[in-house]
């Protein structure tokens, strides 16, 4: 039975499935990345519907907002929109595309052959609705420990990217000095 | 969303879920750019944080949500890191084409 | 008669002492003697072996303070010391075994031995070997008082080999002469035939009685109970161990070869002490020898003919020495048959009489060429001006510093004479150990040979004849060899210049001339002295003693002893003795020429013996071991055979199969990983796609499963 519901996910899902594929097929990595942005939008959308506002959110803001502001900026700074021209592995385009495709329908053979996994129909009332404060709660009582541990991983990834780029800066010196006293 | 349409819809999300993470993959292997190839990791990720979300919701537990929270730091850290490596990779080879990156010597 | 005493007196468990002094000594001038001055090494060794006589005359006083029929021959005490071995049933306890037979020995031995260590210390003088000379002197010493403490066949001969291989050293101590060598050589093979004969009768003794315990060995062979050849296999066997070490027919050509070495070796070994280890073997085996009567008048009859036939070859011999060396094994042949008629004490006691006037006879010899090396060396020097001053100081190794003057043989009686005007000390106590060889009354040699002749006299007409042949012939000879030394005129240069020896020399042989006098008082029947009878034979033993044969028979001896002397006389004094020959005896022709040449026994044994060996090492050598061995067997048989193998091995094995199938494996894993190493292509997206194909393997088969299951 067709609802509204049911074509704003058809169309939305259309919209995410066209900008992901453009995303692929795109020849600048610019456009790729605004593509990708419109497929984290809509997907933002369907998270919301499935009742969970905060990651929604969260989406938006540190997906379509922080990381792909820093792809974009990444491309800009590189000056590489384009890979160059250079092909080496021609043959393993329509490689991979079969097999993915070979495993998605291997994977359906498999799902369509196991016990069929029974949706629960719940009350508006009594479902749990992702909320700012549900995730928060969540968050500092049960995955108390795993929050915490992620916090150390942020802290290390910010220390590794600072150093990996220290790194190269001094290299970059080290030549400077052989230049000039060349 | 209304609870009858989650019932039919539940089917197609994990569908768009396994057609996301598939592109993503498809994403990978096909293009050489290292960046692009990174946002495609990125939509992989993405397709699998919608899968648990529609399983949350399904479940009706907000821990798929948690796990979402998690993901979605994961990712940002790696993205810091992967990021910091392409600019580090496009200093000394002048190229962030995958292909030309072979050899361990830097 | 074999029971030993429960209670061994406190003193004999120190007994070993002996024993381990003369071994310090060995050690301490063997590791500490090296750079020491003549004196500290020399009376090192006399120190040591003055250890041993002091605790060996302890003994012998204790042994005279005990009952007499505890101690006498092979009654004594058993001092246990350790176990040497056991295998099986069979037990070697080493012990110490002292009656007064020991105690005789022991005091022999260490007597006689310490002092020919002190005479060694002025004859060894300026020697380079000194150091040497006395180790082995030592060493000597340690084991003849082994031999004679042995307190079972096994020690005994532990000690008779030891001393052997001593003798063999000391022989040839002045190696470089290939004539001493020769001379230790052949004293060790005509020792070493005769040692086999003891080892046999040790493995009869293990087969036959299961122990070579002294006491153990006697017992079953008095109580019987084993096969009828057993006694006699051992006795003749040992009897071969005796005619080598004693030098007896057949094997006594070692002897007066063994001359070569210093004459205080020949005095200590080959006239004192090792030689008489084959009477002492005889003697202590006497239970042995008692039971089988016909070994006994084979041993007696043994002995008496090795006394003639020496004292014949010793008539005709020039080198002082040399007759003195046959002149011991005469005397030997007087012991051995005098234990073989189964007088053990009389064999006993001229065995310890003959090694004090022998030692004193050979240390007075080793005097004389000491003496006359000296005179020759003097003149020498006062020949050659260029050697100004006297420098008489190199004493008998004067050939050593002078090779030239090699053709002087100061050995050589014909280079003497008239000596007694310049050695006065060492003619006296030579006439006097000359006296006691003779048989003359009162010396020594007198009462233990009229002992023997004694017993001869009761045994049989034919060893009484012999030996009394035996005593002529000794007088005549010594008389001879007195005159042509000591008397006339000197009849070289350097007999006219010989000089005494020091003091350190003469001392010891006055020390022997007293005891060569006074040593047969221990033994002298006629007199009704017999202390040396009763301490070996034990009071109860009591010989009906003819007076009157026993003085018949002195008489008659002493009798034809003093007409020898007196015919030596007319024969050798100055006036009979005319220009131009050397020995009145010549005029016996071939007889004397045959004497003279020791009755050819050297080459008679080199014709039956040595000749055919040394033939059959050669046709082993050359024959044998060149050419069937060396070059068919090996270089044909083996070698070509193994080359052919190795060939074999080497071509088609192994360059074709072993190593194809190594390079094929080398090969395979070359191809393999040039085949794999495409996958390594360092691209990425190879790698994921990779992953991906993994992806689908895996789905695939949980499909496949699932589809099964259904």
């Amino acid at each position: 039975m067709l609802n509204l519901e049911i074509i704003i996910f058809g169309a939305l899902a259309l919209i995410t499935v066209v900008a992901a594929v453009m995303m692929i097929i795109a020849r600048n990595a610019v456009h790729s990345a605004l593509f990708l942005v419109v497929v984290m939008s809509s997907l933002a959308v369907f998270f919301l519907g499935l009742w969970a506002p905060f990651i929604a959110m969260v989406q938006v803001a540190l997906y379509a907002g922080a990381i792909m502001v820093l792809f974009l900026f990444v491309i800009m700074l590189l000056g590489a929109e384009r890979a160059g021209a250079r092909l080496l592995l021609a043959w393993q385009a329509p490689l991979a595309i079969g097999l993915t495709v070979l495993v998605v329908l291997l994977g359906a053979l498999l799902l369509l052959n196991t016990a069929p996994f029974e949706v629960v129909d719940l009350p508006a009332a009594e479902i749990t609705e992702g909320t700012a404060e549900a995730i928060g709660q969540a968050l500092y009582s049960v995955w108390l420990f795993p929050f915490e541990a992620v916090s150390i991983l942020l802290l290390v990834a910010m220390i590794g990217a600072v150093v990996m780029t220290r790194q190269e800066t001094r290299q970059e010196a080290r030549d400077e000095r052989k230049k000039k006293s060349l | 969303m209304s609870n009858t349409s989650f019932v039919a819809l539940f089917p197609l999300f994990i569908g768009l879920s396994v057609v996301l993470f598939s592109l993503g993959v498809i994403g990978v292997l096909v293009r050489r750019n290292a960046i692009i190839i990174f946002m495609s990791v990125e939509l992989m990720l993405n397709a699998a944080n919608l899968a648990f979300i529609a399983f949350a919701r399904s479940f009706n537990q907000i821990d798929g949500q948690v796990f979402v929270f998690f993901v979605m730091v994961v990712a940002a850290a790696e993205v810091a890191v992967g990021l910091a490596l392409i600019v580090a990779i496009f200093r000394s080879k002048q190229s962030i084409n995958v292909d030309d990156i072979n050899q361990l010597k830097g | 008669m074999h029971e030993v005493s429960s209670e061994v007196p406190q003193v004999f468990q120190y007994a070993w002492l002996i024993i381990a002094f003369p071994f310090v000594g060995v050690l301490v001038n063997l590791f500490g003697g090296k750079n020491r001055s003549e004196k500290t090494i020399g009376w090192t060794a006399v120190f040591f072996a003055t250890l041993a006589f002091a605790v060996s005359l302890v003994v012998v006083i204790t042994l005279i303070g005990l009952p007499p029929e505890e101690t006498k021959l092979n009654a004594g005490f058993d001092v246990p010391l350790f176990t040497f071995f056991s295998i099986g049933e069979t037990t070697v306890e080493m012990g110490l075994h002292i009656d007064w037979l020991t105690g005789v020995m022991l005091m022999v031995v260490t007597g006689v031995g310490t002092l020919i260590h002190v005479y060694a210390i002025g004859y060894m003088h300026g020697d380079p070997r000194f150091q040497r000379f006395f180790v082995y002197f030592n060493l000597f010493l340690a084991m003849m008082l082994i031999l004679v403490l042995a307190n079972n066949y096994l020690m005994l001969f532990v000690g008779w080999e030891g001393v052997g291989l001593c003798s063999f050293l000391l022989i040839g101590f002045w190696f470089e002469k290939d004539a001493n060598g020769n001379a230790a050589k052949k004293a060790m093979v005509a020792n070493r035939i005769g040692d086999y004969g003891v080892m046999l009768a040790m493995f009869a003794m293990l087969i036959g009685l299961g122990t070579l315990q002294f006491a153990g060995v006697f017992e079953a062979a008095e109580h019987g109970g084993f096969e009828a050849w057993l006694l006699p296999a051992i006795t003749l066997l040992l009897i071969v161990g005796v005619t080598g070490k004693s030098a007896q027919i057949p094997l006594y050509v070692w002897l007066p070869d063994a001359m070569a070495g210093p004459t205080p070796v020949s005095a200590l070994i080959h006239a004192a002490t090792m030689v008489t280890a084959g009477v002492y073997l005889i003697a202590r085996s006497e239970p042995l020898f008692h039971a089988v009567s016909e070994v006994q008048a084979l041993v007696g009859t043994l002995g008496a003919v090795t006394a003639v036939w020496a004292g014949l070859i010793a008539v005709a011999q020039f080198d002082i020495k040399k007759v003195l060396a046959y002149s011991t094994v005469s005397q030997l042949g007087f012991m051995v048959a005098a234990v073989g008629m189964g007088a053990v004490v009389a064999g006993v006691f001229h065995l310890m009489t003959h090694a004090f006037f022998k030692a004193l006879l050979f240390l007075g010899a080793g005097s004389v060429i000491h003496g006359v090396e000296h005179g020759h060396h003097h003149v020498a020097h006062a020949k050659h001006d260029a050697h100004s001053g006297h420098g008489d100081d190199g004493g008998h190794d004067a050939k050593r510093d002078h090779p030239a003057e090699t053709e002087f043989d100061p050995q050589d009686m014909r280079n003497m004479g008239g000596l007694r005007q310049r050695m006065r000390t060492t003619t006296i106590v030579y006439l006097i150990g000359s006296l006691a060889l003779m048989g003359i009354v009162p010396f020594a040699g007198f009462w233990s040979k009229d002992e023997i002749l004694y017993f001869a006299s009761e045994h049989g007409a034919v060893i009484l004849v012999l030996l009394l042949v035996g005593a002529v012939l000794t007088a005549f000879y010594m008389t001879r060899q007195l005159i042509m030394v000591f008397f006339g005129q000197p009849k070289t240069e350097a007999a006219a210049h010989a000089q005494e020896s020091p003091r350190i020399m003469t001392v010891p042989l006055l020390v022997l001339a007293f005891f060569s006098t006074v040593a047969g008082f221990l033994n002298a029947p006629l007199l009704g002295l017999t202390p040396f009878t009763g301490w070996l034979e034990g009071p109860e033993a009591h010989h009906e003693f003819d007076l009157t044969r026993a003085l018949i028979l002195a008489g008659l001896a002493t009798g034809l002893a003093l007409l020898s002397v007196f015919i030596g006389y007319l024969i050798y004094r100055p006036k009979a003795q005319k220009a131009g020959v050397d020995d009145p005896l010549r005029k016996l022709g071939f007889v004397f020429t045959a004497l003279n040449k020791k009755l050819g026994v050297d080459e008679f044994y080199g014709l039956l013996f040595v000749r055919p060996f040394i033939w059959l090492c050669n046709f082993l050598a050359w024959v044998i071991d060149w050419r069937f061995w060396h070059d068919w067997f090996h270089d044909r048989a083996i070698r070509d055979t193994f080359l052919k193998i190795t060939d074999f091995l080497a071509n088609p094995i192994d360059k074709l199969v072993i190593d194809g199938a190594v390079n094929g494996t080398g090969r395979l894993v070359a191809w393999a990983s040039g085949g794999l190493r495409k996958l390594q292509t360092g691209f990425v997206r190879s790698y994921a796609l990779l992953m991906l194909a993994g992806v689908v393997l895996v789905v695939a088969w949980f499909t496949l499963i699932v589809l099964q299951g259904r």
